[in-house]
C-alpha cells in the first residue's frame, strides 16, 4: 500500500456547485461567538488575577500582625524572665 | 499577483481586525480556490465545506496575527488549510487521499507528450502514490494551485530553497520513469 491515496475524478467543480458552502453569515456569527468567548475569558483571567493579588495581600497582612503581636509578647515576656533569672556569680 | 495588490489585500485583512464585514471580501476571492485546495486532499465535499469554512474563520480571527511577509494573504488561508487538513487526518488516523482533476493530469501529461494514455496514467498515478506527501503537497501547490516557490515555503513552513529542491527531486524522478518534459517552474 502507497503513502497516500491517488485518485483521478472527472467532476470539476464550479462556483454554482460551492454556492450551498459559502455561508458567510454563519462565519461572521462564528466569529463573534469566539469574540465573547475570548472576552469573557480574559475578563475570568483578569479577576482570577486581582483576587489572587487580593488575597496574598490579605495574607502578607495577616501574617505581619502576627509576627508583631508574638514580637509584641517577647518584649512583654524578656523583662519577666530579666527579673526573675539568677545573676551569674563573679569570680 | 503585484507588490501593490498584496498590500491592498493586507489592509484589507488589517481592516477586518475592527470591523469583520471587510474580511468578506477576500472571503469572496478565495473560497472556491480554498475549497478546492482542501477537497483535492479529502475527496468529500462535506468534510471540504467544513474544513474551508474552519479555515476562514480561524483567518478572521486571528487576523491581528498576521504580519506582511511580502507573500499574499492567500498563502496564509492556504497555510491554515493545510494544517486544517493535517489535522483532520491526524485525528482519523487514516492514509492521505489526494483527487487530482483529470482536467489538469490531462493538461500537464499532453503539454509534455503528443497524447492522453491511459496506461501511461494508471502507471503514474501509482508511482505518485509512492511519493512522500511531503512531496506531493508541493507539486500539488506548484501544479494544481500555480504557486510561486516563495509561496510554497511559506505555506508549508520551509525554505525557498527547499520547495525548489523538493520539486526538483519529485520531477526529475517523474522525467526518469515517465519521460515527461515538464520543467520544474511549471513549464513544459
Amino acid at each position: 500500500m502507497g503513502k497516500v491515496e491517488i485518485k483521478i475524478r472527472k467532476k470539476i467543480l464550479t462556483p454554482d456547485n460551492l454556492q450551498q458552502y459559502r455561508n458567510y453569515p454563519a462565519l461572521l456569527k462564528q466569529h463573534a461567538r469566539h469574540k465573547r468567548y475570548k472576552r469573557a475569558l480574559r475578563i475570568f483571567l483578569y479577576s482570577l488575577a486581582l483576587t489572587a493579588f487580593v488575597l496574598s495581600l490579605i495574607f502578607i497582612s495577616v501574617w505581619k500582625i502576627m509576627l508583631d503581636r508574638e514580637q509584641e509578647k517577647k518584649k512583654q515576656q524578656s523583662p519577666k524572665t530579666e527579673q526573675n533569672s539568677v545573676p551569674a556569680k563573679t569570680p | 499577483m503585484s507588490e501593490q495588490e498584496i498590500r491592498e489585500e493586507y489592509s484589507i485583512l488589517e481592516k477586518s481586525r475592527t470591523n469583520p464585514d471587510a474580511f468578506g471580501l477576500l472571503y469572496k476571492k478565495y473560497f472556491d480556490r480554498i475549497f478546492s485546495f482542501i477537497y483535492r486532499q479529502i475527496d468529500d465535499e462535506d468534510v471540504a465545506g467544513d474544513l474551508c469554512s474552519q479555515t476562514f474563520l480561524s483567518a478572521l480571527n486571528n487576523a491581528g496575527k498576521f504580519t506582511f511577509r511580502g507573500v499574499p494573504v492567500s498563502a496564509w488561508f492556504y497555510k491554515i488549510a493545510a494544517n486544517e487538513v493535517n489535522r483532520y487526518y491526524r485525528k482519523r488516523k487514516r492514509a492521505k487521499t489526494f483527487s487530482l482533476e483529470e482536467g489538469i493530469v490531462r493538461t500537464l501529461y499532453e503539454q509534455a507528450n503528443d497524447g492522453w494514455d491511459e496506461e501511461m496514467i494508471e502507471r503514474l498515478l501509482g508511482y505518485l502514490a509512492e511519493l512522500p506527501a511531503e512531496m506531493l503537497e508541493v507539486l500539488n501547490l506548484r501544479f494544481f494551485e500555480d504557486k510561486d516557490f516563495k509561496e510554497i515555503a511559506f505555506i508549508l513552513d520551509i525554505t525557498e530553497s527547499g520547495a525548489k529542491m523538493r520539486t526538483y527531486r519529485a520531477l526529475d524522478s517523474l522525467r526518469k520513469n515517465f519521460k515527461l518534459k515538464i520543467k520544474y517552474d511549471g513549464k513544459g
